[in-house]
């Protein structure tokens, strides 16, 4: 899945970032490479269309998106919540 | 040298000084461009100032063609009319929070305008803007929203007032360092709403954490009389003036602003130049105090050297400041020096599409 949030990340914000994304780990601190928080809005949009999900407002936080890894973490909650509201409607 | 950016620089002593005798020097021994020269004044926001120090000076009055005599006096005079619907409108907004002990201190413009342009209308105010404790951000939110201060935008297609996108309202929410925009109807046909900007002191590159403006607003506050109506919380000028350098740091360093060719303006050196002239004193006191604080020593001192470039100050020698010479033209902290532009920062200032300058390391 980190392969596929990087692909993301760059078709969303690639001419916006510093370096290359692909030169980064999993636990980079994204704001470190240019991301701002406008850019950020444009990745979460990127991410909700690709994974066919809403981030809640409570899931909007800087620290949920701020490197590789939170990002998956953070989709996987959003996911899971989507699973167990299904299995209840 | 082109004369029409040399007269834009020199416009801000000359106000200082009330003396343009170097001004009406450059005119004795240039032709200037007057088409290079409205469009750097509009783009760096010095219009108001251009005719604040032409228009009581008739050797420099004589140089303008007529029909930007009349374009200047016209600004001016809208400039004038927008300043004085602020200083009308944000009352209610400033009481809604000093009755509710909402700790806040007004920043930049309207601050500005009083504290070193003396009320003569030469800033361009397009906000009020507000600092609060981050912590009181709901709180002020609640108060507005009661308060018939509007959650919003102003749409100059349909006259209206309309809500944040969902963009905008993640923006908001991520940054921390912003609530969302306030607007207060005013009625006017020239400003229908005059907007209220509230900044936390929630660190600017969106980090998560908190700076030191919360225990400035704590600590060093007082009151300053804008008129005769309105007199609000400021912040002591040593915080201020640290405030009004990182603010220009900021839009010197962020990528979408230098893209949209709206990084840094003359007008934001201008306030440097006119704050340190105006409150030396205090400043060399204060200022090296504020600057134990070591994270922000290298933001700071390399505005300061800009200033001091841009105007031939000295403005680092007196504060004790000095920039590392790979620092110049480098954006260092959050972007690890990868990114950098090749020349001054006038080249930078001038420039119609400044994203051009910029190299990341390992170009040519």
């Amino acid at each position: 899945m980190n392969v596929e949030i990087r692909e993301i990340i760059k078709e969303a914000l690639g001419s916006m970032l510093f370096i290359d994304i692909y030169e980064i780990n999993d636990d980079y601190d994204l704001f470190l490479i240019g991301i701002d928080s406008l850019n950020l809005v444009q990745l979460i949009f990127a991410l909700e269309e690709k994974y066919e999900i809403v981030f809640d407002e409570d899931m909007i936080d800087v620290d949920r998106f701020k490197t590789i890894n939170e990002i998956i973490k953070t989709i996987s909650v959003v996911k899971e919540r989507i699973n167990v509201q299904n299995n209840i409607g | 040298m082109e004369a029409a950016t040399e007269i834009l620089k020199k416009l801000a002593l000359s106000f200082f000084n009330k003396n343009s005798n170097e001004i009406e020097k450059i005119f004795e021994n240039n032709k200037v461009d007057w088409g290079v020269f409205i469009d750097q004044g509009i783009k760096h926001k010095m219009l108001p100032l251009i005719w604040h120090v032409f228009k009581d000076n008739p050797i420099l009055l004589d140089q303008v063609p007529f029909y930007l005599k009349e374009f200047l006096s016209n600004n001016y005079l809208v400039n004038r009319h927008k300043t004085n619907l602020y200083y009308t409108y944000i009352s209610h907004a400033l009481d809604l929070l000093s009755e509710n002990n909402i700790k806040f201190a007004a920043v930049k413009g309207i601050v500005l305008e009083k504290l070193i342009y003396d009320n003569h209308y030469i800033k361009t105010i397009s906000d009020l803007d507000i600092l609060i404790d981050g912590m009181d951000g709901d709180t002020v939110n609640e108060l507005f929203s009661k308060g018939n201060v509007y959650l919003g935008k102003y749409d100059y297609l349909t006259n209206q007032i309309s809500s944040h996108s969902r963009q905008q309202q993640l923006l908001f929410k991520l940054t921390k360092d912003h609530l969302s925009d306030y607007l207060i109807s005013t009625g006017d046909d020239i400003l229908p709403t005059v907007k209220i900007d509230v900044s936390t002191d929630y660190d600017w590159i969106n980090r998560g954490s908190k700076n030191k403006f919360g225990e400035y607003l704590y600590s060093g506050v007082f009151e300053l009389e804008i008129n005769e109506r309105l007199k609000i919380p400021v912040l002591n000028h040593a915080y201020h003036f640290l405030y009004i350098v990182l603010h220009l740091y900021r839009h010197a360093w962020s990528y979408r602003f230098i893209k949209r060719n709206i990084s840094i303006r003359l007008s934001m050196f201008n306030d440097l130049l006119l704050y340190w002239l105006n409150f030396k004193s205090e400043l060399v006191e204060e200022f090296p105090l504020i600057l134990q604080d070591s994270s922000i020593y290298k933001q700071v001192s390399w505005v300061i050297y800009h200033t001091d470039q841009i105007f031939e100050t000295d403005i680092s020698k007196s504060l004790g400041l000095t920039v590392e010479s790979n620092s110049i033209n480098n954006a260092f902290g959050q972007n690890n020096g990868i990114i950098y532009w090749e020349g001054s920062i006038e080249n930078r200032l001038w420039c119609h599409d400044e994203i051009t300058l910029f190299k990341t390391e390992g170009e040519n």
